[in-house]
């Protein structure tokens, strides 16, 4: 009997291997090539459908959102400003590309990887299948080769997908790199900077910030960058114009430091600051208030147009006119920040706003005191206020007349000291003074016709005539200084008695208008100036 | 507070997806061509013409 279950048992164990071996060669061998080619189509259909899903978001497919909450991480930091990143989305190609690939590649080998899961987790609950084994060959090679071909299909859409991305960020760079090429080209071209108007920041910035038109959120950078090209995405969605030109349009510039508004057109439009300095009691508010109002009438006369920017302004100028014309005294400059005159002048094309600060002559007395005007360090020329009765050589020649000396409220300080303080001052500041131009103001033009050696001077106040008066008044120093120390130089014999206005309303030959207009056009914003007639 | 993305996401999504669909056009189209037909067939031990 055992004999025979022997036998039996041969019999079946040569039957089922002799049915194996008939399995694989009559059903497994030519049935394997479709199992591979199954197997290459599914993974690769399998990844093309999962990173299109994951890109459109498609269910649990869809990856997480890079929002403006995240732009302090997924951004890099901006390297030169102390301030973070706006509260702004991050553009595409920036951060949310690179989350969306890494969902993609999560979803496909985390997807890849659950099946394979489901599979040996079958396997191990239906055991008693392995006794046909030649048959799972065929699944089992199916599946292989489709791990190969989702693995293969992964890097090679993987890498479509980042030549597409390099193609599409090399003309997002083309089109951003423009727009702030444009914008800041133009900008420089015009000299345009935007200049705090409050006393005591005064900071000068071509990158000022704006305020979201809807929640008020400050965006310190709208040129166009990591955070889009044609508009940033405020956090509360709304759209901002990039570039400084387009949002200075519909939105309000702040200043980067004190966060207080600025005028309208600050950073577009050219952008003047020339500060007056010199000892107390030379003119200097006298000079600016004077200044100011016949610049008005020269450019009203020109057909251009000049108004105060903002209501402080505008009441200044008032109080100007208001003194110029009825021929009142200034009052004296309170010690302390200055604030700038700032107005909007327009000729021809030619569109800009000039600041024209004045500070107390005390500020110039020491370092200390001059370490508060800010906006010395950023400027486009200065105006030094010479007050001729300080010159004691003159006031020597009026010993007999103490009514005209009485008359000239001569300023008491040394008018050298003042200047060698304040270009000391710029220049521990690294200022590059010998860039800027510089108009000396010889202030007083009509008391000064009264000084018999100055008679001849203010009947033809050329530039060369005043410089040899002066050296001629022992401030040869003074007058050797100033060539050396800025790039050009200019003098000028100034009545701010009046506005100085000659026929139409043009600067006249001492109007306190002609070293603004000399300046202004140093900086770029020429108006038309008749040339001077100087009587022979 | 944040707000919905921005619409260029989408746009740029939907861009990224139909360069993927391309491409696998452009595999089912270079796998149809006569040269790699004749290799496939092989490989499936059908009759090649």
């Amino acid at each position: 009997m055992p004999v025979l279950v022997v036998i039996a048992a041969i019999i079946a164990i040569a039957l089922y291997v002799w049915l194996c071996y008939a399995a694989i060669t009559y059903i497994v061998l030519p049935v394997l090539p479709y199992a591979v080619l199954f197997g290459v189509v599914a993974g690769a259909l399998f990844t093309v459908v999962v990173v299109v899903a994951t890109l459109l978001g498609a269910g649990t497919f869809a990856p997480g959102i890079v929002s403006n909450a995240d732009v302090a991480t997924a951004l890099p930091k901006r390297k030169k400003s102390a301030f973070p990143r706006d509260d702004a989305w991050p553009q595409y190609l920036f951060a949310q590309d690179q989350a969306d690939l890494e969902a993609a590649a999560r979803q496909v080998f985390g997807r890849l990887s659950a099946f394979w899961t489901a599979v040996v987790r079958f396997c191990r609950q239906a055991a008693p299948m392995f006794f046909f084994w030649p048959l799972l060959l065929i699944p089992a090679v199916a599946l292989v080769v489709m791990t190969i071909a989702v693995t293969g299909s992964a890097v090679m859409v993987g890498a479509v997908l980042l030549v597409a991305l390099a193609v599409l960020l090399g003309g997002w760079l083309a089109v951003a790199g423009t727009l702030r090429g444009l914008d800041f080209g133009v900008r420089k071209l015009r000299h345009a900077k935007a200049t705090c108007p409050h006393p005591g920041c005064n900071e000068r910035t071509m990158l000022p910030t704006f305020r979201c038109r809807t929640c008020g959120r400050l965006h310190r950078d709208l040129r166009p960058g990591r955070q889009g090209a044609l508009a940033h995405r405020c956090g509360c969605g709304e759209p901002l114009p990039t570039t400084v030109i387009r949002a200075a349009r519909g939105l309000v510039a702040v200043c980067p430091r004190c966060e207080l508004p600025l005028h309208t057109g600050s950073a577009v439009l050219t952008d003047v600051v020339v500060p007056v300095f010199g000892p107390p009691s030379a003119g200097k508010t006298r000079f600016v208030y004077a200044g100011i109002v016949a610049l008005a009438r020269h450019v009203s006369a020109l057909n251009g147009t000049m108004r105060a920017v903002g209501a402080n302004n505008e009441a200044l100028l008032a109080d100007a006119s208001k003194i110029i014309t009825s021929g009142q005294d200034t009052a004296k400059t309170r010690v302390g920040a200055p604030a700038a005159i700032t107005v909007r002048v327009a000729s021809g094309r030619r569109k800009g706003l000039l600041h024209v600060f004045d500070a107390a002559g005390e500020a110039f007395l020491d370092r200390t005191s001059a370490a508060g005007l800010a906006y010395l360090a950023d400027t486009h020329g200065l105006v030094f206020v010479l007050d001729p009765f300080s010159i004691k050589a003159v006031r020597d020649q009026l010993r007999a007349d103490r009514h005209t000396l009485d008359r000239a409220h001569a300023a008491a300080a040394d008018p050298e000291q003042s200047y060698q303080i304040t270009v000391q001052w710029l220049r521990e500041r690294q200022v590059q003074v010998n860039r800027q131009p510089l108009a000396v103001v010889l202030v007083k033009a009509d008391v000064l016709a009264r000084v018999p050696s100055a008679a001849r001077l203010v009947r033809g106040c050329s530039n060369e005539d005043i410089e040899r008066w002066l050296q001629d008044h022992h401030l040869d120093n003074l007058v050797e200084a100033v060539r050396r120390d800025f790039a050009e130089v200019r003098y000028f014999l100034v009545s701010s008695w009046d506005d100085g206005a000659g026929p139409g309303g043009r600067a006249g030959l001492v109007s306190p208008a002609r070293p603004l207009l000399w300046l202004l056009e140093k900086a770029g914003l020429a108006i038309n100036l008749e040339k001077e007639k100087v009587p022979s | 507070m944040t707000s919905t993305e921005p619409p260029h996401y989408r746009a740029l999504r939907v861009t990224l997806a139909l360069v993927v669909l391309a491409a696998l056009l452009a595999a089912a189209w270079w796998t149809v061509q006569p040269g790699m037909l004749r290799l496939i067939f092989h490989f499936l031990g059908l009759p090649v013409q």
